[in-house]
């Protein structure tokens, strides 16, 4: 007992700073990125309100290029109502998809984990697991909501994975982010015998209640067949440029709840 | 005294609020990732109580973490950085010790021993935030290509930090 007191009194220092080790380690290897503690969250009030003061001075700096989006936006959309006057395209039976825009406030692109803070949250009706996306394309999934702000889960992060299809042929696959290559993305389970080319458009596949179907999510660059699976490996180029991304939309599901409600009671009965 | 807390809560304010708001931002390279927040470690007092270091490594650690959303990462590195900043103090003082009043850096004791002192100490730093970040050996090239770039440009800033900051106190 003596030498243990003994010990602790001469290894204080090693041991303060050990516990200290302990709790930081604690805190980095127990969150799971879905139910993360608020605290330790970019959607905090203390980080919220700095980083929107922060992109309140800045945002003047890109306006010429959020002006340039916004308008290449408003000719596609517009070029669309065009086409469903002519009734090229069939009417969309209600979807049940609303939108509310958002601005970002803050933004990784560098690191591995990457997120997005938002200055919209569950005062304005953001709730988790909605999808986002910008004007060009997917960006991502809301993880954490405060009350005024709420962060993203991108796709240039290493945890999001989402069902895509190849827009030409409806086969579907599994998107991921290719590490450290911010605006590239994997994606993998495509059979190979699945024909396409480069340049092809990849698109959500509308299985999830988090996504509309057809919504833009890249372009394929390359690809290559795995030689033990003989699954595609198909590279492509994110439509959304995270290195200028201002402004996003939040995807609303009137259906969200139902659709939830259905999958969780077949889950039981799988069970 | 109390002089001193006040600027040193000024201090670490700013160097985090440089760090999260202006080079975490900076989305130039993907290996070049300046690591300005240290600077806050680098300079506290000579005769500081060794626990208030790690403590306060923890606090600036902590703080940079919320605004990444990244729990305990940058708290590990820089708790490792404080724990070692001691044995480095040591191993680079002055034959007849350290003047007590002074702060650890450039114009204290110059910007060779201020590169030497604070180099080792940004090393283990960023050793242990990639290592920990990546946490996998895959791409440990990259990782360790990352880790010294990253060391490399996070010295240059905080020796520009540090003159532009300190001139007037001497």
């Amino acid at each position: 007992m003596k030498n243990l007191i003994r010990f602790i009194i001469n290894n204080g220092f090693f041991l303060t700073f050990l516990l200290i080790q302990i709790f930081c380690f604690t805190l980095l290897f127990s969150y799971n990125s879905y139910h993360r503690s608020f605290f330790f969250n970019s959607s905090n009030v203390l980080s919220g309100i700095i980083q929107e003061k922060h992109s309140n001075i800045t945002e003047y700096f890109y306006l010429k290029h959020v002006n340039d989006s916004l308008i290449a936006e408003n000719e596609r959309l517009r070029n669309q109502i065009e086409k469903y006057r002519r009734e090229e395209i069939p009417p969309i039976l209600s979807s049940g998809f609303s939108y509310i825009a958002a601005k970002v406030v803050g933004i990784s692109v560098n690191k591995i984990d990457n997120y997005i803070t938002i200055n919209k949250g569950k005062n304005h009706g953001v709730y988790n697991e909605m999808g986002v996306i910008s004007s060009n394309g997917l960006v991502g999934i809301v993880i954490s909501v405060s009350s005024n702000y709420s962060t993203i889960l991108p796709l240039i992060n290493p945890q999001t994975k989402i069902s895509v299809k190849i827009k030409k042929n409806n086969y579907f696959g599994s998107l991921s982010w290719i590490k450290g290559e911010a605006n590239y993305g994997l994606v993998t389970e495509i059979p190979g015998y699945v024909q396409f080319e480069e340049g092809d458009e990849i698109v959500t596949n509308g299985f999830s209640a988090i996504f509309p179907e057809n919504i833009p999510v890249g372009n394929i660059v390359s690809s290559e067949i795995d030689p033990t699976t003989r699954f595609h490996k198909i590279k492509i180029r994110f439509n959304t440029d995270f290195y200028n991304l201002h402004y996003v939309y939040l995807i609303k599901n009137k259906n969200f709840e139902e659709h939830n409600q259905i999958i969780s009671e077949l889950e039981k009965k799988n069970d | 005294m109390i002089k001193r807390r006040i600027f040193y809560i000024f201090f670490l304010a700013i160097s985090v609020l440089v760090q999260v708001l202006i080079f975490d931002r900076i989305t130039l390279s993907s290996v070049f990732l300046v690591q300005y927040y240290v600077i806050f470690v680098l300079l506290l007092p000579f005769n500081l109580n060794k626990y208030s270091v790690l403590f306060l490594a923890l606090l600036s650690g902590l703080l940079v973490d919320i605004f990444n959303s990244t729990p305990g990462l940058h708290s590990s590195a820089i708790v490792f950085m404080g724990y070692f900043r001691n044995f480095f103090l040591n191993i680079y003082s002055p034959r007849d010790g350290y003047d007590q009043n002074k702060l650890p850096g450039i114009q204290s004791y110059g910007t060779g021993w201020f590169i030497r002192y604070s180099f080792f100490l940004i090393l283990i730093h960023n050793f242990v935030l990639f290592i920990l970040e990546a946490f996998s050996l895959e791409n440990f090239g990259q990782t360790l290509l990352k880790i010294f770039a990253s060391t490399i440009a996070t010295i240059v800033f905080i020796v520009l930090g540090n003159i532009i900051f300190f001139k007037r106190n001497k």
